[in-house]
Parts: structure tokens; C-alpha cells; sequence
């Protein structure tokens, strides 16, 4: 679970992504599960995926114990994970610009 | 929960949880006169609802006619301009014979804005005194119908709202109430385990097609329900939005498939396909969150569980929408707005569990007649757009077994 100095929750043991549970700052410093701390790179918001361990180019990003689709570049502990390094299995998106109004 | 509460009881063999006036427009044109004839009357439940399109739309007129009818509205004004094209005369018909009082105002004939508005005024007003002669019953679980949506989603949605829900379906399917999930745009990537949950083979089969039409749907628009909020909460993926959009629909079999105004005749889940048939000529499936509300609503939702991560404020009109916030620190922002704090999952306050079982308690006190937040802001948004649907098959709504062989 999720603690003050770990943002954030692994929600299956399998998984190789954790999730945010508050936001993060760019340059803040949080534990990371295992070995030295993380730092954020950029502002990000609960919910957001961070890389739990390192992720190989290709490999399946998993999340809830099922795939979200595969890194599409080798992924550091502790790096965003997002639409950056990971690809949709089903329906490439249009890129998106994130800003957080009309979502559906 | 509670056995039973009050109710209003309809001809057809329904119960409503509200007893409110339906105001509904025929054509866009009508659409500023029905707002000011059932403006004064907002708090006393009196609401808009219409069609903005002047071309005729067999779908249109289905929806206009199960939301017109259903168990929450006690009477109906249609507000025609004169010259549109749905059929005022059928409509209105259909009202009748379901044993509502309704009244049709044409524009056109009744000289204009101000005396057209005077005159459904008046009528409004007579329908409130009589509205509350109502006729009670009592209502229990088996009776309710509960549809879910997600709108706003974030990455915390999958996680603590949806499976929520999803637990909170579980149990009210257990106590005999029908529940409705939709959205099939979003279970791309689901379709292997919504297809096994179907409780029989041929139904499985409907069910997986009607993901794959929602996939070839979004390819064709060049957009899946994804939206840039989505992302900046933490969504990357399709499947990632599915895999927590599908978890809203619980564990449990799959009793049928459903297209909008099509009512469930018996208790259990059910997913609504909200996705038109044929070639794709209407535009976007659902333009936005309300229009997918109307169509819960259509086949009969008495209430509506809207799970949200990003903070959607919205309501609807003729039933109540319970707001469940799936992102503590949106909760945080909008508390006023929400009506359950799910984000407390993340922060190890409580558990998928203990908010399910909240959602099933308000769940019976919103049937109960109590408020929701979105009700109590006024919002009782409402849009309904063009589309086409085939008839369901009969795959689609298997016969239960005692029920074999009677057609």
C-alpha cells in the first residue's frame, strides 16, 4: 500500500508498472520498491503509471495482472511509463496532447 | 438494503422512483420554448428532454417514446414546432396508451413563443396538483433497474470506482435487481472474457461481434473513446481504459444483449450496445456521456452509478445519476459534486468491498426518494442525437428455461 514515502500502489504482484496515487512533482525523490529512490522527471498526476522494474524494448507493460500493450524503448525503474514508450496491442492513438479537459 | 420502499406505480406494470413532468421538444426550433415553459418549475421536477433534428429517425422516436413512458415520468408535454418531421401524432399515442396524461402544443398553431409557453404553463401547473394524486405502491430490489457509465476517467478509475461498481452490480444482480453496462468501445481487448460470461454460446458470440463493431466503428472515426484528459490521468493505452472501464460490469453471467429501448424482461446483466449497425454514417457512437445516459435510461434504468476520475459534474434528466469519484485528490477538488469518495481504496482507507457496499446503501436511499448531489445542483442534463440500430436477435436475449418453447 501506499505510504508517504511511496506514492504509489503495485496492484498485482505481477505487474511490472506501479500506479501514482497522489501527484508528483518534477525533481521530487520517492522510494522506490526495491534498491535507491526514483526521481520525477516531470509534474505528474494520481494515476499515472511509473516502471516498478526495468522493461525491456517490446516487452508487455503489465497492469492489474493483464497487458496494456509493450515498451516501445527500454524502460528504467521508476520512469513514466506512458504514451511515450508504450503502444497499444489493438488501436494506435492519435498522439494526444494531454490537458485534461473533455475526457470521456 | 432495505426490502422495500415507496414507489409510484404505473400502468404497465413498472415502478418509478421519481414522478416527474417530461417537457420534450420535437425539433431544435421548439427547444427554446420548452425550456421556458418548464423553467419555473425545475425544483418540482419538471425537465426538458427532446430531439433536435428535423429529418425523420426511427431511433429518435424510440427513445422519445421508452423515455416519455418510462416509470420515473408521471406525465408529458411535446412541444412540436408544426413543420418537423418526427411524428408527433404517433408519439403522443404511445404516450396515451401507457396511461400518462400528455398534451401536444403545436408552435405553429397556437400563435407564437409567448402564448404557446402560457399555454404549457398552465398545463404543467395542473399536472403538478395532479401529480401528487399519484397512485403509491411499494417497490423492492428485484424490481430496479441500475445502469453504469464511466466519464472523466482517469488511471485511478480502473483501479477504485470501477471495480467498485462492478462488486456493487455483483450483489444487486444477487438480490434480483437488473443492471445494465454498455460502452463496448471500451472493452476492446475484453472481448474473450465478456464472451465467456455469456450464459449461452450463442449470446457469447453477440457479445464478442458487438466489440468488434465498436472496434471497426472507432477505426473507421479515426478516434476510440479516448480523450486528452484521459491521458494526463495516466491512460495510455485502449486496453488500459478497457480493462478498467470493463470492470464495472462485476463477474457475474451475462443475460442478454440490448440495443437502446430495448427493456430487460427479467432480472440480472446486461450489456447495452450502444454502437450503430450498419455502415458508419451517423458520426461519433456517442457524442458525449449524456447521450450513452439517455440509453441506460431508455431501457428502463431507474438510476445510474457514473464512476469518474478526472470529475465529471453531470446529471441527467429523468434519473438520478450517483456520482462515485474514483481519484482522491479530484474528490479533494470537487467533494460537492461527488457522491462517493472511492479514492479512499488508494489511500488504504477503505476497500473495494466496504465502497461497494456504500454504493448498494445510497443506491436504496436515492430509490427511497433522496436525493442525489447532481440532483440537488440542478443538473438534469439530457442530448439525443441520430442513429440506427437493427432489431436484437434472438441469440441476443435467451429464453430462460422455464420459459422454453413459449416464445
Amino acid at each position: 500500500m501506499a505510504d508517504a514515502t511511496r506514492p504509489y500502489v503495485r496492484l498485482d504482484p505481477g505487474d511490472n508498472v506501479v500506479v501514482l496515487v497522489r501527484h508528483v512533482e518534477s525533481g521530487d525523490r520517492v522510494a522506490g520498491l526495491a534498491g535507491g529512490p526514483w526521481t520525477m522527471a516531470a509534474h505528474l498526476e494520481a494515476g499515472n503509471k511509473l516502471a516498478a522494474v526495468p522493461i525491456a524494448i517490446g516487452e508487455r507493460v503489465i497492469k492489474l495482472g493483464v497487458p496494456i500493450g509493450r515498451a516501445t524503448q527500454a524502460i528504467e525503474p521508476g520512469a513514466h511509463v506512458h504514451t511515450h514508450n508504450l503502444r497499444s496491442d489493438y488501436i494506435q492513438l492519435e498522439p494526444t496532447e494531454p490537458h485534461g479537459t473533455n475526457a470521456h | 438494503m432495505p426490502i422495500e420502499w415507496p414507489a409510484y406505480a404505473r400502468a404497465d406494470g413498472r415502478k418509478g422512483i421519481r414522478n416527474q413532468i417530461a417537457v420534450a421538444y420535437l425539433v431544435e426550433c421548439a427547444h427554446h420554448v420548452a425550456r421556458e415553459i418548464a423553467a419555473p418549475y425545475g425544483e418540482r421536477g419538471v425537465q426538458v428532454i427532446g430531439f433536435p433534428g428535423c429529418y425523420p429517425n426511427d431511433y429518435a422516436l424510440r427513445m422519445l417514446s421508452r423515455l416519455c413512458t418510462h416509470p420515473n415520468v408521471g406525465g408529458v408535454l411535446l412541444v412540436s414546432l408544426g413543420c418537423e418531421s418526427l411524428p408527433r401524432e404517433e408519439l403522443h399515442a404511445r404516450i396515451a396508451e401507457s396511461g400518462r396524461p400528455v398534451e401536444t402544443l403545436v408552435i405553429q398553431d397556437r400563435g407564437g413563443t409567448r402564448s404557446t409557453v402560457a399555454a404549457g404553463r398552465g398545463w404543467v401547473e395542473r399536472q403538478l396538483a395532479e401529480l401528487d394524486e399519484a397512485e403509491r405502491t411499494t417497490m423492492s430490489i428485484n424490481e430496479l433497474v441500475v445502469g453504469t457509465i464511466c466519464g472523466g476517467s482517469d488511471g485511478t478509475s480502473g483501479v477504485t470506482a470501477n471495480p467498485a461498481v462492478g462488486r456493487a452490480f455483483d450483489a444487486l444482480v444477487a438480490d434480483g435487481a437488473t443492471c445494465i453496462f454498455e460502452e463496448t468501445v471500451e472493452m476492446i481487448g475484453c472481448e474473450d472474457d465478456l464472451a465467456k460470461r455469456a450464459i449461452t454460446p450463442e449470446l457469447g458470440v453477440e457479445l464478442r461481434e458487438s466489440v468488434l463493431k465498436a472496434e471497426r466503428y472507432s477505426v473507421a472515426m479515426g478516434y476510440p473513446s479516448f480523450a486528452a484528459g484521459n491521458a494526463t490521468g495516466g491512460l495510455t493505452t485502449i486496453e488500459e481504459k478497457s480493462l478498467g472501464a470493463y470492470s464495472k460490469s462485476g463477474r457475474g453471467p451475462v443475460q442478454g444483449l440490448i440495443k437502446p429501448g430495448d427493456i430487460p424482461d427479467r432480472s440480472g446483466l446486461y450489456l447495452l450496445d450502444v454502437v450503430p449497425d450498419g455502415d458508419v454514417r451517423w458520426g461519433f457512437p456517442n457524442i458525449n456521456d449524456n447521450a450513452e445516459i439517455a440509453e441506460l435510461i431508455s431501457c428502463g434504468a431507474h438510476l445510474i452509478l457514473f464512476t469518474t476520475g478526472r470529475g465529471s459534474v453531470v446529471g441527467s434528466a429523468i434519473a438520478p445519476v450517483i456520482k462515485v469519484c474514483a481519484n482522491p485528490e479530484t474528490y479533494a477538488r470537487m467533494s460537492e459534486d461527488m457522491d462517493i469518495d472511492a479514492g479512499r481504496i488508494l489511500l488504504g482507507n477503505s476497500t473495494l468491498e466496504g465502497v461497494a457496499e456504500e454504493i448498494c446503501g445510497l443506491v436504496a436511499t436515492v430509490a427511497s426518494g433522496s436525493p442525489t448531489v447532481s440532483e440537488s445542483l440542478g443538473h438534469r442534463e439530457f442530448v439525443l442525437g441520430y442513429k440506427s440500430f437493427e432489431p436484437i436477435g434472438p441469440a441476443c436475449h435467451p429464453a430462460p428455461l422455464a420459459m422454453a418453447g413459449s416464445g
